[in-house]
């Protein structure tokens, strides 16, 4: 098998992975550098015989547990609601409501959900290729994986019903009653 | 799920997830197909699933420093391809040097196979063809190293530079290498005593100077000088091997230069 050292191809699903966890897209792009910095030092222990996605994406996902950018990404995540709650922001075609509405949905789950439902519903990982990125066993990759999946329906449907609420208000009265 | 229904919300997971072998796929395809109302949960779940990933945002341009980032570790990752394939002729010319017959090469083949490398074993074997073709037509007389030398150069189609006038050349072999050949050279020498000089043909172009390998097994140093790579290897400190080597890369790169100037 022949390896395949690319890791510009990669740098969008880094950066996608690494918005998971940061909820910005500028910490993201702060959290990648901060990555590739340190798999440069860390190159030398990679084992060439194995897919190197998964190698960076663990890389990503410990500079983020012991970096600073964790912390900024509290803070951001406490902005990114204020975000969800906008009604400005209701898109105006089917499918923009669609993917608004999955958005907000995602953007609310639990960091540990929303990560595994990235790395195996978005990234197709196996569940043990995930439980070895997160480093949990496989069941645990199950478990999250089943209320990640269950939290982002209960989110959309609530999401869909804060939609048909504000629809009702127009040309109605604030009651709902005409 | 619901409670009593013969699929769990496991096997639920695992089909939407591509976890299941194709038999135990069919097997839920087909209970699903009894129970619609379960079938309609299961595909408005995939339904959300293929929204999750088109819903993913887009970095059509990276920032500048993680590009840059993202190129310094390929070139890292080129270096060390670099030095895992001149393994190879290395593990060649060490098996023929140990004069290991072809009687000895298949002997693991009959021992159950259970610990062969298939690769390693193709690639010595690949080694005594071409030791013996190196061999070729006996010339009257032997045939002088340096002449041999430059005959391979031609035929390799590597750039060899002159080597230091110091070295004392006792072997020129041609390898097997990535399916083309390398020149492996081996010279006595007054500072570093017995070294080999592997010259190796690759696919592209590229610059990289002098650098040990520190992987703890034989003090190697290699480089690349256009579109050939070399390494250094010896009984010697790597420090002392990298100042050895420095001195060829220069020479390598007169060369290339004044081929170009013509």
């Amino acid at each position: 098998m022949k390896a395949n050292f690319d890791v510009t191809p990669h740098l969008e699903d880094l950066w996608r992975y690494g918005r998971v966890l940061t909820h910005n897209d500028a910490d993201a792009d702060d959290l990648v550098q901060e990555a590739l910095a340190r798999a440069l030092s860390l190159a030398r222990g990679y084992d060439a015989s194995r897919p190197l996605l998964p190698w960076l994406i663990t890389i990503v996902r410990n500079t983020f547990l012991t970096g600073i950018t964790r912390a900024n990404a509290e803070k951001r995540r406490l902005a990114a609601y204020a975000v969800l709650s906008d009604p400005l922001l209701l898109p105006s075609q089917e499918h923009s409501v669609e993917l608004s509405n999955v958005r907000k949905a995602l953007a609310a789950l639990p960091t540990e959900q929303a990560e595994v439902l990235h790395l195996v519903g978005v990234m197709g990982f196996t569940y043990s290729d995930a439980a070895e990125v997160i480093g949990v066993p496989t069941g645990t990759v199950m478990s999250r994986l089943s209320r990640a999946r269950n939290t982002l329906r209960d989110n959309m449907d609530r999401s869909i019903d804060h939609a048909s609420a504000h629809l009702r208000v127009v040309g109605g009265r604030l009651d709902g009653t005409r | 799920m619901e409670p009593g229904n013969s699929i769990s919300e496991d096997e639920i997971n695992r089909f939407l997830d591509g976890e299941l072998s194709p038999s135990q796929r069919s097997d839920v395809q087909a209970r699903l197909a009894l129970d619609p109302r379960l079938a309609a949960n299961v595909f408005a779940e995939a339904q959300r699933m293929e929204a999750l990933r088109s819903a993913q945002p887009q970095r059509l341009f990276p920032p500048r420093a993680s590009v840059n980032g993202a190129k310094q570790l390929e070139g890292v990752f080129q270096r060390r391809k670099v030095v895992m394939a001149l393994r190879m002729p290395v593990a060649a010319i060490l098996l023929v040097g140990l004069g290991w017959a072809a009687n000895s090469v298949t002997e693991p083949l009959r021992q159950g196979g259970r610990t062969v490398d298939q690769n390693f074993i193709l690639a010595a074997r690949e080694a005594l063809r071409v030791a013996q073709l190196d061999a070729g037509p006996q010339q009257g007389g032997g045939e002088l190293k340096q002449d041999k030398i430059e005959r391979l150069v031609g035929a390799l189609n590597i750039s060899m530079p002159p080597l230091p006038s110091s070295w004392q050349v006792t072997d020129v072999q041609v390898q097997p290498w990535n399916e083309r050949q390398s020149l492996v050279v081996t010279a006595n020498t007054p500072s570093l005593g017995r070294i080999t000089l592997v010259a190796a043909p690759m696919n592209g172009e590229d610059a990289v100077p002098p650098t040990s390998a520190t992987d703890g097994r034989i003090p190697t140093v290699y480089w690349q000088s256009g579109g050939t790579a070399y390494a250094l290897m010896g009984p010697a400190a790597p420090e002392r091997l990298e100042v050895e080597a420095k001195g060829i890369e220069v020479a390598t790169r007169r060369k290339l230069g004044s081929k170009i100037r013509g």
